[in-house]
């Protein structure tokens, strides 16, 4: 077997890597060449120009908008999606008392599995039109009428939820949240489920409160995995051009505050076309490319750590 | 497990497995992009007086339709007209609501279709594609001898202005096919309901406005979203009360043109609009689609649109609604144009890409489509004129036959130029996010007018940015 080893394995590997070279390695090259160009994306000529685009770029007013922006997304979205996840991991899991012994979590735990994680199942074009109906912002959308049948808000002021620049990003990261909490709340039950009880209940039988167990037993021992969600999460929210491009008008061009990088070299690639346009939001997407695999790879160095066995 | 040494034969047989893999790789990179020039068009056949453009009929024509406001079976029907005259030519109609993603690409790798209907929000930047040479000139279509007499050149055969509106400087580079109106639509059952009329000045349309509020309407309503609608009210404004000497200074790009008088009225008035609370509540976040229907409920009273209203919002209008036109008020009472002076014009405009491969195909399609029986059919479908004289039979729509009585009696037809020569710079950069944040209350006219204005100057400044002038 050992001989015949590598030609099986390549044997297999072969045309999937040749699909993925072909569809994700050579655009992302070419994308490289290009953001040196000033292809306008209307005729097939361009000519080399060297880091120009990467200069405008440093000098781009609306594209450092919405580098913060997906600053903003970056820091925010993992702490809260990790946050909930890991309280209602631990309420499904392990939250529960009552005169039964044993480790289980709280009453009808398995209802709220299914809840929790049917947000992550649904397609983003039907999160787009619940959402945008929900937020709709006259008399007609559903926060709106609730709000307005309750008194909070006037008939003739309805909020303007998403078209609002000043609550945009909080919805956006609200949305973001409901979509991907469920996922990541399976993920932590997994890893807590490979936790032994017997911990668990050392811990009971010592005393622990909730909370004590959840911060001195279950935290630490499930490090690893938050820290990997810790990084896949920020690559989510680096991204976010589903949501921004769905829920808000004009795919996010319209205010400053609802821009994302993505969405910026969609805009900038695909919008009204200036000469030498494309070439420059090949820059922008790679430096957002550049910019995601260095926090990647910035953030598993800081938060690497001897394995516990246990 | 121990490393085993590398031993010579390993080594090249790994290094032949990898030279294997590098191949394809390397055939890779010709499938780049940007592949290199098109191919040279194909010449076609002779070119006599039944086939202008040299067609050859038994080639394969390549179009792609926008399929819109004016629905999906306009296209089958020019098909059909197509087929019926060239039983062997293939061809090929592509429907999409999303012209530039589905044709961009093609232009980039130097295949475009042999005709594009340019139209809907995704629509490619014509002005762009004129400056880099990308769009055929259509005049030859305009010389050629009509379908239906081949006595009259097609030039003729069309409505007044057609051709203008899709010139840049003396070459046609768009054919617009639908003749629209554009103003004002309300329901006339309603009004006469209420012993209301349309207005035609500033104080009539505040009058009718409070009348309006009064009855629980909102007497004006708009779609956020798509701030091209306002900013058409705006211009109409503009040129109501200014007349064509103010609009053929912007259009020239002539020195603080945006800071004229009228200008400044316009945009006063759109703030007026939204201080004294005249806007539906929450316009600012609707789209056109839902602003429209929001219309057709009677939750607003008064709606600025085109003649595809009808058609686009035909599944779910209420069978009583009398959907009827007006021409705009004057955001004054002494305006310098009459009343009933309004924007009929050539719209939906159809291009032929200078490297399509059958460019004589593209435009023996826009002959056909031009003929009677083709316009005619595109009527019957869509309730909207086209720009062939005498196509529009009998009118049962209270939108058409409206528009057409409008149309017909306009004292004079509005026209602006400079909005469409430089699209991108004064439209996406300045015009439409500036009234958006104005209608949503988060500007000001002064704003408004300034950014305009400025970016106005810096095309005039550009010097890689054609330049067009009109005398009238």
């Amino acid at each position: 077997m050992r001989r015949g080893r590598y030609p099986f394995i390549i044997s297999f590997l072969a045309l999937p890597l040749l699909v993925y070279g072909l569809f994700v390695f050579s655009p992302y090259l070419q994308t490289i060449g290009y953001s040196f160009t000033d292809w306008g994306a209307r005729t097939p000529d361009f000519e080399f120009i060297g880091i120009d685009n990467y200069r405008r770029l440093a000098a781009d007013d609306s594209f450092r908008g919405a580098f913060a922006n997906s600053l903003f997304f970056f820091i925010t979205l993992p702490i809260v999606t990790i946050a909930l996840a890991l309280f209602f991991a631990f309420m499904v899991n392990v939250g529960g008392r009552g005169n039964r012994a044993g480790v289980r979590g709280v009453v009808g735990s398995s209802v709220y599995k299914v809840i929790f994680f049917f947000p992550f199942v649904l397609s983003i074009a039907i999160v787009a039109v619940v959402w945008r109906n929900l937020f709709r912002t006259d008399s007609g959308g559903l926060a709106n009428s609730f709000l307005m049948t309750v008194g909070a808000v006037d008939r003739d002021h309805p909020l303007l939820f998403l078209a609002d620049p000043g609550t945009v990003k909080w919805l956006l990261l609200a949305v973001a949240v409901w979509s991907g909490t469920g996922f990541f709340m399976v993920l932590f039950s997994a890893a807590m489920a490979s936790i032994p009880r017997d911990l668990f209940e050392a811990a009971m039988l010592d005393g622990a409160k909730r909370g004590q167990q959840f911060f001195r037993v279950t935290l630490p021992l499930l490090r690893d995995t938050v820290s990997v969600a810790w990084v896949y999460l920020g690559i989510l929210a680096l991204d976010m051009f589903a949501l921004v491009y769905a829920l808000t008008s004009d795919h996010g061009g319209a205010h400053e505050a609802s821009r994302v990088m993505a969405t910026e070299v969609v805009a900038t690639g695909f919008g009204s076309f200036r000469p030498g346009q494309f070439g420059y939001a090949c820059a922008m997407g790679v430096t957002l490319a550049t910019f995601t695999l260095g926090l990647a790879i910035v953030q598993l160095r800081v938060l690497r750590r001897e394995r516990i066995e246990y | 497990m121990s490393v085993r040494p590398m031993s010579r034969r390993r080594l090249l047989g790994r290094a032949a497995a990898a030279g294997v893999l590098a191949t394809p790789a390397a055939s890779l990179l010709a499938a780049c992009a940007s592949s290199g020039g098109g191919d040279d068009t194909n010449d076609g056949g002779e070119q006599t007086a039944d086939n202008p453009f040299g067609f050859d009929a038994t080639s394969q024509v390549d179009a792609v339709f926008f399929t819109g406001g004016f629905g999906e079976e306009y296209p089958d029907a020019i098909k059909a007209a197509f087929d019926k005259l060239y039983p062997e030519a293939q061809l090929g109609v592509q429907k999409t609501e999303t012209i530039a993603t589905v044709v961009q690409p093609r232009f980039a790798g130097g295949t475009p279709p042999d005709m594009v209907n340019n139209s809907g929000e995704d629509e490619m930047d014509l002005a762009g594609l004129v400056n880099d040479g990308a769009a055929l000139d259509l005049t030859p279509l305009l010389d050629a001898p009509s379908l239906d007499d081949p006595n009259i050149p097609v030039r003729d055969t069309l409505q007044p202005g057609t051709a203008e509106a899709g010139m840049f400087g003396d070459k046609l580079y768009a054919l617009n096919y639908s003749y629209s109106t554009y103003g004002i639509w309300y329901d006339a059952k309603l009004f006469r309901d209420h012993g209301w009329t349309p207005p035609t000045t500033w104080d009539e349309f505040l009058a009718l406005a409070a009348e309006m509020q009064s009855a629980d309407i909102a007497p004006f309503i708009h779609t956020g979203v798509h701030p091209w609608y306002i900013h058409n009210v705006f211009m109409e404004w503009i040129y109501r009360e200014g007349g064509l000497p103010t609009i053929m200074a912007i259009d020239n790009l002539e020195p603080d043109a945006w800071r004229s008088d009228p200008v400044m009225l316009a945009a006063e008035r759109l703030q007026e609009l939204v201080d004294r609370g005249l806007v539906y509540p929450g316009a600012e976040g609707l789209d056109h689609t839902q602003s429209q229907q929001v219309w057709l409920d009677h939750g607003a009273g008064l709606i600025w649109n085109g003649s595809w209203l009808e058609n686009e919002m035909r599944d779910t209008t209420p069978p009583d609604f009398e959907m009827t036109f007006a021409p705009p008020w004057a955001p004054s009472n002494n305006p310098a144009t009459a009343p009933g002076t309004m924007r009929v014009g050539a719209g939906e405009p159809f291009l032929v890409p200078a490297d399509a491969a059958n460019t004589a195909g593209g435009l023996e399609l826009l002959r056909v489509m031009l003929s009677k029986e083709a316009a005619g059919a595109f009527t019957d479908l869509t309730t909207s004129m086209t720009v062939v004289v005498g196509s529009a039979a009998g009118a049962d729509s209270t939108a058409l036959s409206s528009a057409m009585e409008a149309a017909s009696a306009t004292p004079e037809v509005m026209d602006w130029k400079a909005l469409g020569w430089y699209g991108a710079n004064l439209m996406d950069d300045a015009l439409l996010p500036e009234i958006t944040e104005l209608m949503a209350g988060r500007s000001n006219p002064e704003q408004l007018v300034d950014r305009i204005q400025e970016a106005a100057d810096q095309v005039a400044e550009d010097d890689s940015i054609e330049k067009f002038t009109r005398d009238a």
